[in-house]
């Protein structure tokens, strides 16, 4: 009998078995491949493209996909369709990631005075209950309306509308740790309140955060599209993908394309942030990656 | 039961408050300030701006003028369409009934297909039709409703042209009902997708967890019929999580309509506040926001009642 049979198998790091979990994950690692993939496109575009996003070839109007020199066709003013694809993305990451990092920050502040306060906690937390009482799409388009149309609104507003999704998720993280015994420990121990929160409880709602943040990645993607469909985002001519399919519907009987192809770049983009997502979670929380 | 949904109802009315503050809020953060979101145009005109900033306070203090504007909108007075130059409370009711049509059809979209395919799935868990479903659900729901929408329209008004994609104009028309009908099936279902998606997931999920019961297999060795397990004593107790989450829907529903009313034309609130914001009308908008948002309150408040009157237990939880 070998000594390594009876010695007991050396406890793997969470870190280390979450990372296994979502390894396995296929549809999860497929999706943080295609994203990687789409995230250097959008980094090397102009490598990848001869063409220009923004300036057309009045002799190549209308050009429908898999014509040669226009893989995904070309539109109504003879701008090629892939490299407003490749060049678009370069808009639909950051407004999508820019406000989902701003309302984490935010929510953290506000969830972690929410959750751990009684009393300054009940007021934040009661003025964040309103703004889920008005649904958050209109919410968001109605603030970036009345600021003015442009991408600093859309980021704004988006950020605005996630920020109290957030702190309820940090809230609701701090309460339930409010009267946990380590708390309770670092309090006997003579802890002041600031440092509790950050060193004791900070550290537990991060990672609650970062599940809840790349599970509604994908949603966001489709939230930011929207601004631009509505012709709130990106001005003209920038490659916004919503406002692409905006443009497209004019044209939708002679040139389907026009609108199918930015949509399809949004619902891969998506798609890919919601496996990953998926995976996250169930890497993340033990109790769901024992039923893998 | 009843004190609690006293207490439900109550409730509302901070909530409300809070709401009428943010849209109160929304003219006050258009460039230029109120008078200029008030008058358009016409903020030029010196006699007009002194006679908007009478009539509403806006010389006075924030307070004040919130409550002046409250009362006028408790009243009904919503100001004047800069675009339409009509009382803004004449455009909105008729809207209001538009936009409650089409979350009545989505909502009958999403309860019977999202059932239908919840029950489905589970039954043949793991089979094809089970994979090739979820990943449609996932699909749809992680697709711009704006984008299934106009592929709808392009597959089934202009290549099978079986159906109309714009055209609906009043629910009193000369078409009737029927004409109402035909045009709210494809608006109706795109309107549909994500609740429809989110309500077939749950359903699955509790399906599969009662389908193993033993109050299952007990119905099974008693020699019943299979469809008699499924729906009488699977279903039964997969019920409760269906209201709930179909309750959750239905305020969704409702305050999602905006881009599917711009794909279809429908002429609804969503689609008030679209061209409203196009024309910079920002009273209208403000209003129609301020309106959509109660109406929300409002459904979420009737749909959590109807599920406490389905299921008392959740009133002692």
């Amino acid at each position: 009998m070998s000594a390594s049979v009876l010695a007991p198998a050396a406890p793997r790091s969470a870190r280390l078995q979450a990372l296994d979990a979502f390894a396995r994950d296929r549809m999860a690692v497929l999706g943080l491949a295609v994203l990687v993939l789409a995230v250097l496109a959008a980094l090397l575009a102009p490598l990848l493209t001869p063409y220009d996003p923004t300036i057309g070839d009045q002799n190549a109007i209308l050009v429908p996909p898999f014509s040669p020199g226009h893989l995904l066709g070309t539109d109504d003013q003879g701008r090629d369709l892939l490299a407003r694809i490749l060049f678009g993305a370069r808009l639909a990451f950051p407004e999508a990631v820019i406000p989902v990092l701003a309302a984490s920050l935010a929510g953290l502040a506000l969830g972690l005075v929410g959750g751990f306060s009684r009393t300054v906690g009940e007021v934040v937390m009661r003025a964040l209950d309103v703004l889920f009482a008005i649904p958050m799409v209109l919410l968001a388009i109605a603030i970036a309306a009345a600021l003015g149309s442009g991408l600093p609104t859309v980021v704004l507003s988006m950020a605005i509308v996630i920020t109290p999704y957030i702190a309820r998720v940090v809230a609701t993280t701090a309460a339930q740790l409010r009267s946990a015994p380590f708390i309770e420990a670092a309090r006997c121990a003579g802890f002041r309140d600031w440092r509790i929160v950050h060193r004791e409880i900070l550290p537990h709602a991060i990672p609650a955060v970062v599940v809840y943040a790349t599970t509604n990645m994908g949603a966001m993607v489709v939230f930011a599209a929207g601004f631009g469909f509505l012709g709130l985002g990106a001005q003209p001519p920038a490659p916004d993908w919503g406002a692409m399919i905006a443009d497209g519907m004019r044209s939708l009987a002679s040139a389907p394309w026009l609108s199918t192809v930015p949509g399809i770049a949004i619902v891969v983009v998506s798609l890919a942030f919601n496996y990953i997502g998926d995976g996250l979670r169930v890497a993340l929380d033990p109790r769901l990656r024992s039923r893998l | 039961m009843l004190s609690y949904a006293a207490k439900r109802a109550a409730a509302i009315v901070p909530t409300l408050i809070g709401v009428s503050l943010v849209t109160f809020a929304l003219l006050h953060i258009v460039p230029g300030g109120p008078v200029v979101a008030i008058l358009g145009m016409a903020a030029s005109d010196p006699k007009a701006v002194a006679a908007v900033t009478r009539e509403l306070g806006l010389d006075r203090s924030l307070p004040e003028q919130y409550w002046i504007w409250l009362r006028h909108a408790l009243g009904g007075n919503f100001g004047t369409s800069t675009e339409f130059h009509v009382p803004v409370s004449t455009l909105l009711f008729p809207k209001l009934a538009h936009t409650l049509v089409l979350t009545a059809g989505s909502l009958v979209y999403a309860v019977l297909l999202g059932l239908a395919l919840g029950i489905a799935t589970a039954l043949y868990h793991r089979s094809l039709f089970d994979r090739l479903a979820m990943l449609l659900t996932l699909i749809g729901a992680s697709a711009p409703v704006f984008w299934i929408g106009l592929l709808l329209v392009y597959l089934f008004a202009i290549r099978l042209q079986w159906l109309p994609a714009l055209g609906m104009t009043s629910l009193i028309g000369p078409g009737g009902v029927l004409e109402v009908l035909k045009h709210l099936i494809l608006p109706a279902f795109a309107n549909s997708i994500i609740s429809l998606a989110v309500i077939a997931r749950i359903v699955r999920s509790s399906m599969l967890e009662s389908l193993v019961q033993p109050y299952v297999l007990a119905a099974r060795a008693r020699g019943l019929p299979r469809w008699r397990q499924v729906i009488v004593h699977s279903f039964r107790n997969v019920l409760p999580d269906a209201i709930t989450i179909t309750g959750l829907q239905v305020g969704f529903l409702f305050g999602g309509a905006l881009f599917v009313e711009v794909v279809f034309g429908w002429p609804g609130l969503g689609y008030l506040i679209y061209s409203s914001i196009e024309a910079r009308d920002y009273v209208t908008m403000q209003a129609a926001v301020l309106i959509v948002s109660a109406v929300f309150v409002v459904v979420n408040l009737a749909a959590d009642l109807a599920r406490i009157a389905l299921d008392p237990r959740e009133v002692h939880a």
